[in-house]
This record gives C-alpha cells, sequence and structure tokens, in this order.
C-alpha cells in the first residue's frame, strides 16, 4: 500500500521486483485490495501486455485511516 | 517486531513518501482565468479613471487603489476556495488536507510583510503616493509565495512565481529607464501585466491540462 501511495501507477513486475514476492503471492493480495474497492488496474499491450496498478480514492483515504490507527496505537504504547 | 521508536519513524517515512508523491496545485487554472479577468478588469477602471480626458470619474485615490485591489483578491480567494471544497466533496478528501496544510505552512510566511506593508500603507503611506512600492511588495513577495510551493507544486506554477518575482525587481529599473506619459500609472499597469496577464496566460498554458485544485499525484 506505501508503494501504491508513493507514485501514481506501478506495473505488475516493477511491485514484484520491490516486494520480492511471487507472482501468486502479490496477484492474491492485489485481487484482495481490488476487490474492495482500493486499489485499480489497467491492462495495456505494448511490446508485451502489462498490467499496473494504481491506489483508489477510498483506498488512499483508507491507508490514511489505518495509519492514523496505527499511530495511536505507538502513541499509547508510549504512554 | 519493531520496537516503538522503530514503528514511529516508519510511519513518518510512509507519511513523508505519500506527502512527496503529491502535487498540491494550489492556483488552478478556473482560479487563474477569473483572477486574470477581474484584475485586467480593475486596471482597465482604475486607469480610466485616472485619465481625466475621458471625464469617467475623479482620480482613484491611492487608498481607493489599494481597497480595489483587495477586493479582487478577497473574491478570487473566495472562488479558489470554493473550488477547493467543491473538489475535496468530490473526492472524499477532507477540505483542509495535510497538502493543503504543507501548501499553507510554505506560503503564509512569505505572505507577512505584503499584510504588514499593506496596512502600513492604508494607515500612513497613502500620504506619500508610494502605490509603486506597494506594488513591488505585493508582486515579490507573490511571487515568492509561488515558489516556496515548488516542492511540491506543478512546475508551472513555479514558472508563474519566477515571472512575478523577477518583474517585481524590474519595476524600479523599468520606472528610472522608461520615461513614458504612463509613468504615473505605471503600478496600475504592472498590477493589470502581472495578476492579469501573467494568470491569464498561466491559465490557457495549463487548462488543457485542467486539474483540479488541491491535491493530484505527481506525474513521473
Amino acid at each position: 500500500m506505501t508503494l501504491l501511495a508513493a507514485r501514481k501507477s506501478w506495473p505488475f513486475q516493477d511491485l514484484k521486483a520491490e516486494l520480492g514476492m511471487s507472482d501468486g503471492n502479490l496477484i492474491t493480495h492485489l485481487r484482495t485490495l481490488h476487490r474492495l474497492g482500493f486499489v485499480a488496474y489497467t491492462k495495456e499491450v505494448r511490446d508485451r501486455p502489462q498490467t499496473t496498478y494504481s491506489l483508489t480514492a477510498k483506498g488512499r483515504i483508507a491507508f490514511k485511516d489505518y495509519l492514523d490507527v496505527l499511530e495511536q496505537i505507538v502513541k499509547t504504547g508510549k504512554k | 517486531m519493531p520496537d516503538q521508536s522503530e514503528a514511529e519513524e516508519n510511519l513518518r517515512v510512509i507519511r513523508s513518501l505519500i506527502e512527496r508523491a503529491t502535487v498540491y496545485r494550489a492556483i488552478s487554472a478556473p482560479t487563474a482565468l477569473v483572477g486574470g479577468l477581474l484584475s485586467i478588469i480593475a486596471t482597465t477602471v482604475i486607469f480610466l479613471n485616472n485619465a481625466t480626458e475621458y471625464g469617467i470619474g475623479d482620480r482613484i485615490t491611492p487608498r481607493e487603489f489599494t481597497a480595489t485591489w483587495l477586493v479582487v483578491l478577497v473574491i478570487t480567494i473566495a472562488l479558489n476556495a470554493f473550488l477547493i471544497r467543491r473538489e475535496a466533496v468530490r473526492t472524499g478528501r477532507p477540505f483542509i488536507s495535510p497538502a493543503m496544510k504543507m501548501a499553507l505552512r510554505a506560503i503564509v510566511p512569505c505572505l507577512v510583510i505584503p499584510l504588514m506593508v499593506t496596512i502600513w500603507f492604508f494607515k500612513v503611506g497613502y500620504l506619500g503616493n508610494q502605490e509603486q512600492f506597494l506594488v513591488v511588495v505585493w508582486t515579490g513577495f507573490y511571487g515568492l509565495a509561488l515558489l516556496s510551493t515548488s516542492v511540491f507544486a506543478p512546475r508551472s506554477l513555479g514558472v508563474l512565481g519566477w515571472a512575478f518575482l523577477l518583474t517585481s525587481i524590474a519595476i524600479p529599473v523599468l520606472d528610472n529607464l522608461l520615461d513614458t506619459d504612463f509613468s504615473a500609472e505605471m503600478p496600475d499597469l504592472v498590477m493589470g501585466a502581472t495578476f492579469g496577464l501573467f494568470h491569464l496566460i498561466y491559465a490557457v498554458c495549463t487548462w488543457s491540462g485542467r486539474s483540479a485544485p488541491g491535491e493530484a499525484f505527481r506525474e513521473e
């Protein structure tokens, strides 16, 4: 989610390389995020078929909310 | 399992990554268009009033000059706020987003001196017909305000900032070099050229890829 939030879009292969995940593992995560409306994808064919993934507005808000929750947990732990 | 300080650092890095990926367009094309047109209208009204041969009205006093431009500023800011709010509602983002706070943190310090100079002008400065000094301060610091957002703003806003800043520097030089019939109208004409013409050019240049005001992604 951090990677998706930090750039407009990511080709599948770049995400895979960055995260060091297998195709199957990564696609499972992305499908779940897509089903929840957090991630959108586009398929295009240049030299070869390429799928790029991007965070939706809903996904961005959800991720920020998640970060807020994490921050609260860290703060609570500090007290 | 990360310890507390590590977790805090990770969160900070994630947030900064998101912020850096965000482009914040403080001035949208429609705002620039309306602001530019209002400025051209204000310039024309002041110019025609001052040109007594047309017999349109009395010469605009320094305070009226300042008040006219403040009205233009207020209308333009109100329109910009309206457009940002509309976009925020449409995309489900808060009106005062983190990116907007970031932009305000950069812009506001640059506007303190123009604010103080404007107050001084209303109280004392108007007695010395210091409109040109006021215009130099307004254009110069407005340019600096735009440039202060260049880290997270689209390149076009930086170019606009430089145009204002360089014009501000050039005003006293040009005033000394050019001895025309329009010397007395220099402050008014400069306001029309900068806040009017520059904003219209910016609006035309950014209209085709018209991005909404507020947050957007940085193109790679």
